[in-house]
């Protein structure tokens, strides 16, 4: 006899813990989803309790809920770690923006979450990401509203409700949806078409805000702007580097055919209807490395 | 009474002059606006007596289609910017040609003045409506009809028919041009600058049709003659209409709904107008002269259901 509850997937030990952490929801999910990733690829408890682990662009409460279920956790961020009070199972350093203060292969899994579409150089973070993880070890990097995608913009209620505090002005009407900031509209307007529909639509005394709405979608590249990469372009760089993709998964809305048209045509082909990524990587260990180096080596002198 | 059998939504009988219609040489949309214009007459002058007492002016005729009105009417005068001096009369019909705006006819008269799918291409929309108000006898009505304004999703008013005549004009072979948006996307005119139109054009139809992208393009964005575009949105037509002393007797819209995202880019481009009504039908009927110029209450009701 089989007992239907019996076929229920395991409630995972952390699944209450997180619920109860004062965490946004969408940090909630993450630090769910970046678990799940862990114990699917160490399926071995006692393997897992052994692995380091590193975030690249970290939020401390995650990391110290995530310590209790492996090795340690190793948090960076471009700044403000120094207050972080680290202990047996979690350290958080400061780093540049090109460069992680860890050795090469210093971890088992290294992983970011929505730092993608924030970077100024790519590149630059990815070849670091790898640097740091040793021979055999995962990458894993899960990033939403990639500059093609509708919300590509990344205009958000809650950003523009803290800029409000910032400005000292009286909140606006401003919400989520594309009725204020249009979807696609950081591809499909100009910076005035853009600044005028904003206005427009917050009123007067709002122009210190859109001002700053437009300059972040067009115009910042810090930690707080925008990368303004289409998603095949974040990918060739990904799959530029010695690495073994795992995984890849994409979630995707659809885009009427006149704005897909127009956004090709002003814009190019790409992919405008993804909205969230996740990849999982894996860098090969150390000695199919030697094999692949020798094999390139080899068809370089013949 | 809940098993009560309801009445079959039966299609209106077949009116007589339906099979004369279709036997014409005439494309369909001809057929159907025709069809439309003695459907209207029929309820404006329901007697076959008072129609045949109406004196009938096409603005922007086909001599086809008011050959086969005038045997409803007195008399159908139609009138275009060119090309009628070859048009021969009868006794029942007329084909003069007019100015791009003035109309050759002294004010007060005619009973019923229409004109079909000429609103979207009107250079001056509000001096040809003040002639077509003008040559109106008080009381009588005017009729106008049309599809594709610049706000809907043919705007641009690029199809294959005519496509396929401007292959033939500029000697080209047939080119790959079909409608339904894969070549002018719907809206396409209001999301592209001529630039990103006609790189798009030349992408989707291939080596050597340069020229005619060309041409496309320029009906599109610059054209004004009769060919070219009013470029108006429906509201603003709408305006210029009831600007007149007229009263608005019917307007009805058919929409083409345009997905969210595209109208709130339309929006934020260029303003809150109109984007999902393709076809306009107004009848409106030239007031007295004298008496209030009030819009009657039937009016707005008759346009919040359309």
């Amino acid at each position: 006899m089989i007992f239907p509850w019996r076929l229920r997937p395991r409630r995972p030990a952390w699944v209450d813990e997180i619920e109860s952490a004062p965490l946004e929801t969408y940090q909630k999910n993450q630090l769910q989803v970046t678990l799940e990733q862990i114990e699917r690829l160490y399926p071995d408890p006692v393997q897992r309790s052994k692995v380091r682990v590193l975030d690249i662009g970290c939020n401390p409460l995650q990391d110290r809920l995530l310590s209790k279920y492996v090795g340690h956790v190793i948090g960076t961020n471009l700044g403000g770690m120094e207050s972080e009070a680290s202990d047996e199972r979690t350290r958080f350093l400061n780093s540049a923006e090109r460069e992680l203060p860890l050795e090469e292969g210093a971890v088992d899994f290294a992983f970011s979450l929505n730092i993608m579409e924030h970077l100024a150089d790519t590149r630059a973070m990815i070849a670091e990401h790898v640097r740091v993880v040793a021979p055999g070890g995962y990458g894993f990097i899960d990033w939403a509203c990639s500059w093609g995608s509708p919300s590509g913009h990344h205009i958000f209620e809650a950003m523009v409700r803290y800029w409000e505090t910032v400005f000292e002005m009286p909140q606006t009407a401003f919400k989520d949806g594309g009725e204020y900031v249009p979807d696609w509209g950081h591809l499909l307007l100009t910076r005035e078409e853009m600044r005028a529909h904003v206005l427009s639509k917050l009123g007067p005394g709002t122009e210190k805000l859109v001002d700053y709405i437009v300059f972040s979608i067009y115009d910042r590249v810090d930690q707080y702007g925008l990368s303004r990469l289409f998603l095949d372009e974040v990918m060739e760089i990904i799959r530029s580097f010695d690495v073994e993709l795992v995984e890849v998964k994409n979630e995707a809305m659809p885009a009427s055919k006149p704005l897909k048209l127009a956004l090709e045509t002003i814009h190019g082909e790409h992919d405008y209807e993804t909205y969230h990524t996740t990849v999982v990587f894996q860098k090969p260990a150390s000695d199919a490395r030697d094999v692949r180096k020798a094999a390139d080596r080899m068809a370089a002198t013949t | 009474m809940l098993f009560r059998r309801q009445p079959k939504n039966v299609a209106p009988p077949r009116p007589p002059w339906m099979d004369q219609i279709d036997a014409a040489d005439l494309y369909e949309f001809q057929r159907v606006q025709l069809a439309g214009t003695i459907r209207v007459l029929e309820e404006l002058y329901p007697k076959a007596t008072d129609r045949e007492r109406v004196e009938v002016l096409d603005v922007g005729c086909n001599p086809t289609q008011d050959r086969i009105l005038s045997q409803f009417v007195k008399h159908v005068t139609g009138c275009n910017v060119g090309g009628m001096e070859n048009v021969p009369g009868d006794a029942k019909t007329a084909f003069v040609n007019s100015g791009e705006v003035e109309l050759p006819f002294p004010t007060d008269t005619f009973d019923f003045a229409y004109s079909l799918s000429v609103m979207e291409h009107l250079k001056d929309t509000r001096a040809v409506m003040a002639e077509h108000v003008r040559v109106l006898k008080p009381g009588g009505y005017g009729y106008v009809e049309w599809c594709c304004q610049w706000g809907c999703y043919a705007g641009h008013h690029i199809f294959a028919i005519l496509v396929r005549d401007w292959e033939k004009h500029l000697k080209l072979p047939r080119s790959p041009f079909e409608d339904g948006g894969d070549f002018v996307p719907d809206w396409g005119h209001l999301l592209l600058t001529p630039d990103q139109m006609r790189k798009l054009l030349c992408k989707k139809l291939g080596p050597g049709f340069e020229k005619l992208a060309d041409v496309i393009v320029d009906v599109i964005y610059f054209r004004t003659d009769e060919h070219g575009l009013a470029r108006l949105y429906l509201g603003e037509v709408m305006e210029i209409i009831r600007s007149f002393d007229v009263e608005i007797v019917e307007f009805t819209r058919q929409e083409v709904k345009a997905p969210k995202a595209v109208k709130e880019i339309l929006r934020a481009k260029h303003g809150d107008h109109d984007y999902d009504a393709h076809y306009a039908k107004v009848i409106f009927r030239k007031r007295s002269g004298e008496g209030p110029s009030s819009v009657g209450s039937a009016t707005e009701l008759a346009e919040a259901s359309g």
